[in-house]
Parts: C-alpha cells; sequence; structure tokens
C-alpha cells in the first residue's frame, strides 16, 4: 500500500477518534487495532499490539519520568515551591516590572525543579497573577511573562518531555536533558529583557510602587534560606548526569528522595503531603505511561507497512537541503500545536522525523532540542496551545481569551526568534551534550 | 452498591501504584547509596522498577479514567452544538468501551497462551510470562468498565448544568 494511504488510514483514525472526544491513548490503540487487522496478519497482530504495550512500558528509560514527576509534586505540595517563588521576588526591588521579573526568574527556578510545563504555569499564575493584578499590572506585562516562561519546564531538565523524546526517538534521554539548559536559559534571559525593556518605554504597564524598607537579610534571607539549598537539588540530578556519575533513572531518584529530604529538613513533611505527591505522580505518570503504551505499536504498525520507509525514499530522492527539512519538520510540530498536546505531538512526528533526520545526517540531538523548543512554542501560541487554558483557569474574572492571545504573542515572536538562532548556531543545543559524548 | 465497591477497587489500586512508585525511588537511591559505599547494589531493583510501571500503569488507567484525567482534544466538542457535543461523548464512551473490550480479550488470549507454554522471562528475578500480559488484560478489563460508565453518565448528563458522579450513582 502506498505511504500516504497508510498515513490516512492510520493518522486519520487517530485526528477522528481525537476530534470525537476519545482521549488520546485510546486514539492510538484504536488505530492500532485496524493497524494490526490491516498490516499485521489480523488476530495475531492483535495480540501483538497487547505484547507491545508490556513491551513498551517494561522499560527502565521511563523511570526517571515518574521520579522527576514526584520530585516536583513533593515540592509544590510542600510548599517549598510558592516560597522559592516568595524568595525571588524580594530580590526585585528598585526595577521596573519586578513581579513580571520574579515570574520569569520563578519560573526558571521552578522549571529547574519540576520539569511540568502546565504545572509552572498554573503555579506562577496562582501564586502572583493576584498580587500583579492588586498592583495594577497591565494584563500583557502580568500573564505574558507567565505564559512565556512556563513553556521553559519542557527543555530545562528535568523535562518530562524530554525524557519522552528520549525514550521514544531512542536518542540517549542524558543528552536531551542537558542540551536543553542553554535553551532554556536563553528563554528566561530574553523574556527578562523583553519585560524590562517595555516597562521603562511605557511604565503603565507596571506601576512602580514604594515597598516596605527591608534589612538585608530580609530582602536575601529567603533566598540563601529556600533557593541556593533547593538548587543544590538540580546540581545533583544535572551534575550526577553531566559527570557520568549516574544514569538519569538513579539521578531522577536522587531527585525525589532529595526533595523529600529538604521537606523533612524545613519541617514541611507530613503523610498527606507525601500521599498527595506520590498519588498526584500516579495520575500524571499514569496518563503519560498509557499513552506511550498506545503509541508503541503506532510506530511498529507504519515501519510494517512500509510506510516510513516509502516517504524516507521518497524524501530522499527529492535531495531537499537538510535545513529545508528541518525547517518543514518544526513548521508540521507549530502547527500541530494549535490542535494537539505536546505528548500526541511528539508520538505522533517522531516516528517519521527520525528516520528521516539519520538518513539525511542530521544531528539527532540537535533535532531532538529544536523539537522540544518547536512543541514548547506551539504549546502557547493563539489560538489554542494549551497553557493559554492553563493560564485561563488561573487569571482574574473578566480576564479575555484575546487578552491572553494579546499577552503572550510578544513572547512568542521572541521564542521564534530565539528558534531561528539555534537552528543557525547548532552548538547552542550540542555542546553541553559533546561534554558527556567525549 | 456495585459502583461504591468499585470505587473502592480502584482507589485501592491508585493507594497501591503510589506505594509501589515510593519503593522505586527508596530501591534506586538505596542501590546507588550501597554502590558507592563499596557495599554492591541490589540487583533486583532493576527488575522491580521495570515491572512497577507497568504495574502502576495497569493499576492507574481505570482510576484516571474515573476523574477524567487522561488528556482528550476537546476542540471539536467545543465548538458543536451542545447535543452533538453530548452525542459524540457518549459514542466516545462506547469506542472507549469496545477498544478495550478487544485489547482485554486478546492480552487474556496472550495470557492463556504463555500460561499453557509455562514461559519465564529470564531477568535477575524469573517471572512467568504470562503475569504483565494478565496485568495488561485487567487493565484493558478495568478501561472498558470506566468506559461503560463514561457513556453512560454521558447520556444522562443535564446539557445546562452538567451532573456529578455521585448524584449518577
Amino acid at each position: 500500500m502506498e505511504w500516504y494511504l497508510v498515513m490516512v488510514i492510520l493518522i486519520g483514525t487517530i485526528i477522528l477518534l481525537m476530534g470525537m472526544g476519545v482521549p488520546v491513548a485510546f486514539a492510538f490503540f484504536g488505530s492500532n487495532i485496524l493497524g494490526a487487522m490491516i498490516f499485521l496478519g489480523g488476530e495475531i497482530g492483535l495480540v501483538q499490539v497487547t505484547r507491545n504495550a508490556v513491551e513498551a512500558v517494561v522499560n527502565f528509560t521511563l523511570a526517571p519520568l515518574l521520579m522527576f514527576i514526584v520530585m516536583g509534586e513533593v515540592l509544590f505540595h510542600s510548599g517549598l515551591a510558592v516560597k522559592c517563588i516568595d524568595a525571588i521576588e524580594r530580590l526585585f526591588t528598585k526595577v521596573p516590572g519586578r513581579l513580571s521579573l520574579a515570574a520569569v526568574g520563578g519560573g526558571v527556578v521552578f522549571s529547574a525543579l519540576s520539569g511540568s510545563s502546565m504545572a509552572n504555569t498554573a503555579m506562577l499564575g496562582s501564586t502572583l497573577i493576584p498580587e500583579m493584578t492588586r498592583r495594577g499590572y497591565h494584563p500583557s506585562i502580568s500573564m505574558g511573562p507567565i505564559m512565556a516562561v512556563g513553556g521553559v519546564a519542557m527543555l530545562i531538565p528535568p523535562s518530562n518531555m524530554a525524557i519522552l523524546l528520549g525514550t521514544v526517538s531512542q536518542i540517549p534521554i542524558s543528552y536531551i536533558l542537558i542540551g536543553g539548559i542553554i535553551p532554556g536559559i536563553m528563554i528566561g534571559l530574553t523574556h527578562a529583557s523583553i519585560v524590562l525593556v517595555r516597562c521603562l518605554l511605557n511604565p503603565k504597564l507596571a506601576p512602580v510602587y514604594e515597598l516596605p524598607p527591608m534589612s538585608f537579610w530580609q530582602r536575601w534571607g529567603a533566598f540563601f534560606t529556600y533557593v541556593i539549598p533547593l538548587m543544590f537539588l538540580f546540581v545533583i540530578v544535572v551534575g550526577s548526569i553531566l559527570g557520568g556519575i549516574a544514569t538519569p533513572t538513579e539521578s531522577a531518584a536522587l531527585g525525589a528522595t532529595g526533595a523529600v529530604l529538604f521537606s523533612i529538613a524545613y519541617k514541611r513533611f507530613s503523610i498527606a503531603m507525601i500521599r498527595k505527591s506520590l498519588l498526584g505522580s500516579a495520575i500524571i505518570g499514569g496518563m503519560m505511561l498509557l499513552i506511550i503504551a498506545g503509541s508503541s505499536t503506532f510506530s511498529q504498525v507504519l515501519a510494517f507497512s512500509g510506510a516510513t520507509q516509502q516517504l524516507v525514499a521518497m524524501v530522499s530522492a527529492l535531495d531537499p537541503h537538510p535545513m529545508t527539512v528541518i525547517i518543514g519538520m518544526l513548521v508540521i510540530l507549530l502547527l500541530l500545536g494549535m490542535i494537539m498536546d505536546s505528548l500526541s505531538m511528539i508520538l505522533l512526528t517522531i516516528p517519521f522525523y527520525m528516520p528521516l533526520a539519520q538518513s539525511m545526517g542530521i544531528d539527532v540531538i540537535w533535532l531532538g532540542i529544536l523539537v522540544l523548543f518547536a512543541i514548547e512554542i506551539s504549546g502557547m501560541t493563539p489560538p489554542f496551545g494549551l497553557l493559554l487554558f492553563a493560564m485561563k483557569g488561573v487569571s482574574p474574572p473578566g480576564t479575555t481569551t484575546m487578552m491572553i492571545y494579546k499577552a503572550v504573542t510578544p513572547f512568542v515572536i521572541a521564542e521564534l526568534i530565539l528558534l531561528a538562532i539555534i537552528i543557525m548556531v547548532p552548538e547552542l543545543a550540542t555542546y553541553l551534550p559533546s561534554l558527556i559524548q567525549k | 452498591m456495585f459502583w461504591a465497591l468499585w470505587d473502592r477497587f480502584l482507589d485501592s489500586l491508585a493507594g497501591a501504584s503510589a506505594l509501589i512508585i515510593a519503593f522505586m525511588i527508596l530501591g534506586v537511591t538505596t542501590d546507588v547509596a550501597m554502590r558507592f559505599s563499596g557495599h554492591g547494589g541490589i540487583p533486583w531493583v532493576f527488575d522491580y522498577v521495570e515491572y512497577g510501571i507497568l504495574a502502576v500503569t495497569s493499576f492507574m488507567a481505570a482510576y484516571i479514567m474515573r476523574l477524567s484525567r487522561h488528556v482528550e482534544v476537546d476542540l471539536v466538542l467545543m465548538v458543536v452544538p451542545p447535543p452533538v457535543a453530548k452525542a459524540m461523548r457518549v459514542f466516545s464512551g462506547i469506542l472507549l468501551t469496545m477498544i478495550s473490550s478487544v485489547l482485554a480479550f486478546y492480552a487474556l488470549r496472550a495470557t492463556v497462551q504463555a500460561f499453557e507454554q509455562g514461559s519465564m522471562i529470564f531477568r535477575y528475578v524469573l517471572i512467568p510470562e504470562w503475569l504483565p500480559f494478565a496485568a495488561v488484560s485487567f487493565m484493558f478489563f478495568t478501561l472498558a468498565v470506566e468506559g461503560v460508565r463514561r457513556a453512560y453518565l454521558k447520556s444522562i448528563e443535564d446539557l445546562s448544568t452538567g451532573v456529578t458522579r455521585s448524584d449518577a450513582f
């Protein structure tokens, strides 16, 4: 069967089922049943679908996914994450747009502790938006930076999506995790600059207000008490991977254990907190694992049908410049992000992207980071980016969807420019992974 | 009565999953600590983590469905008229039940085949091959049951107000 017919059948089924409101995991399973009947020999294929589901999740490389989620949940439910954001807010006193800058700083710090874009956006929004509204911040400078920096969690370790991408694409997870650090920091710095420049040009966006006088310790105490020690957790996680001391699973376990130890040290440990964190992790992790189980056979059916090979052969025959192929891949992701969640995007596109990239000699680590970056942008791109909905959920009453769109647009443009820079300078994504490769 | 018991059953599975995750973290951390302190590692931790992931996936699937926390793309449902959206939601519950039932059946077949053959998975710990397949069959069975509930709840949902699970059962 021609590759485009295979794609119409398999991808068409997934999109049709998703459109009808069938959860993503079951849309994949539905397509797998159809694919097994057509391409894998009927009943034998259906038994194979269930075997694949087992093989997909009985996978040690997926363990960091669960463990990093626990780490973020413990820091969130123990209240330590909010303490960090409060501490960072105190550092900004006389700068214009101090709360927005605190959002960017807090967002980058929490990204390094959580790994979830949605959690990042929701927590920053619920913590800082009420105060920003009370202080008369314009929505474009209050909601915009929060949505923009929320997505940094997708790039900075311990990113859930980086682990998933590594698992699906067979790129070593540690390379993807480490490769996201420089682009993640670039995003943080860019968004902070945008806030600062806009507030300097138009002070009405973020009215300056007098803060009660603070002693040195009142201002810096919380930072030294909470942020610096918790950053030590990030250093353990990233340092152990970068130094080749621990595998991603081991560093994730150390991170999760460290988060629990910190909650004990700060007297914020309770059985209720740990139960809530573990159950929350089981819910998020279980949801992601079921989608992974569903998507595993999808890749196999594609390979069996010959669609992947035909597509690769067709593109190779056209002999396009690798840059054209990369830009094409990223544009597809940016468009898909308007209607699809990041998990589904990775699982749907990577089975095509990786063989294509390998056949054209494209650096897969670089491509992996670009894919994550594009997905991160698509998550906040109007009209349907998921982070926009997360923000709507925590924004004050009276906030319209259009206000959210306007708020995020300058940051989307800035990130598109950053994406272009990383396309032009691949070393920004590949330098740190190259240190481990050596 | 059945649904109250069923909910308790799913709650207990979720509790078991949370414990499995806790022991995964504890196990790997202990393994690392022992290796670094020169006491050797815990060789079975690797197997425990891998099959623990399968257990968490199998135990949590229906619980997550009950909470409506499986990722859905509700773009079309938001733009169609409410009666059409309601019909689509009911149909999605029926589809979900059908998909889960088919896979529960074939996973059960894989379980029986592996059991009859007496095949084993050779890891540090010997694991009968039928056990993981049974877990997957169990998962799809519980999902099929939740699919029925989902379709029923959506069918009686008041378009203007909506009803909660406790209203229905």
